[in-house]
């Protein structure tokens, strides 16, 4: 478990959020239906809130990004379906 | 085995109201199976009521619903219900905690088994995420949107509640929450189911356990 910890704080020290990087993001978030909100971290977002904070690069921007990419790369690695 | 569950239900803004409505089937279904049900909805999730409830009753099962952090877990207008008090002072020893919050997996959850003597903990080490439909904002029980998210992890607890392990709660929540998943994937899917895909794949890869994961209630 204190791996998991570990790698967490490992990941989010190496996360570098490249202004192409946001600009991914914001175009994976724009394209969420406006109806919808997203409820993370005790508040509640609009997309066009969320898509403020990516370009700002704050804590909420970097993990409405992390989310993304990290659903991106096992999506394309094909470990998503894999069994667990 | 301990058939008392202490469920938190604060319902001060628009994430915990709906968590508020979802968790509700889960304590219908906790009377169904003979338990004892002490619900602290509302304003009664705050800290006096919770360790009265958790001193005079000796709850097995705790699910816990609120906001978070790594280290606390909260109530009712974010007032701490849970922090490193509860850890220290053992009183959370000996029970099964599954905690709806943010974060909560990453030190809190970690602590509450090493020391402070829970037989188990299952909670999230990122945020907890999920989407809300606003055209179900007033009626949050019918969001179908919503539904993708909460009805899985609703099965943490409606599966210990039905006498398995801490194991198999956590498999058949996420197996849940993969069909989920994979049903927003498909062709079949409406916009908005498939722009729940990252963030269905957020909770289970952030969803946790500590502690005896043969451990029934």
């Amino acid at each position: 478990m204190d791996n998991n910890s570990q790698a967490t704080k490992t990941e989010e020290d190496k996360f570098e959020f490249s202004e192409e990087l946001k600009q991914l993001v914001v175009e994976r978030i724009k394209s969420i239906p406006s109806n919808l909100q997203i409820s993370v971290g005790g508040s509640e977002y609009t997309k066009e809130e969320i898509m403020s904070h990516v370009q700002k690069g704050d804590d909420v921007g970097k993990q409405m990004a992390e989310i993304q990419l990290q659903f991106l790369k096992e999506l394309t690695s094909g470990k998503i379906f894999q069994d667990e | 085995m301990n058939k008392t569950l202490l469920v938190t239900r604060p319902n001060h803004d628009s994430t915990t109201d709906y968590l508020y409505y979802w968790s509700k089937p889960v304590l219908d279904i906790a009377v169904k199976h003979d338990f004892k049900v002490l619900d602290l909805e509302s304003k009664k999730a705050n800290r006096k009521y919770f360790e009265s409830y958790l001193r005079s009753n000796d709850p097995g099962f705790i699910f816990l619903n609120g906001h978070g952090s790594e280290d606390v877990i909260a109530g009712y207008n974010d007032e701490v219900l849970l922090d490193d008090q509860s850890i220290i002072s053992k009183k959370l020893d000996g029970k099964v905690l599954y905690s709806r919050s943010c974060r909560s997996a990453v030190f809190f959850g970690k602590k509450v088994v090493t020391h402070g003597g829970a037989k188990a903990f299952i909670g999230y080490s990122r945020d907890f995420v999920f989407l809300i439909d606003t055209d179900y904002i007033t009626r949050p029980y019918l969001d179908p949107i919503a539904r993708m998210f909460l009805e899985p992890s609703n099965l943490v607890a409606t599966t210990l509640i039905k006498g398995h392990s801490v194991a198999d709660a956590d498999k058949r929540s996420r197996f849940e929450m993969r069909k989920a998943l994979f049903r927003s994937l498909s062709s079949a899917a409406s916009e908005s189911e498939s722009r729940s895909a990252p963030f269905l794949f957020s909770n289970i890869a952030s969803q946790t356990i500590y502690g005896d994961t043969s451990a029934t209630l």
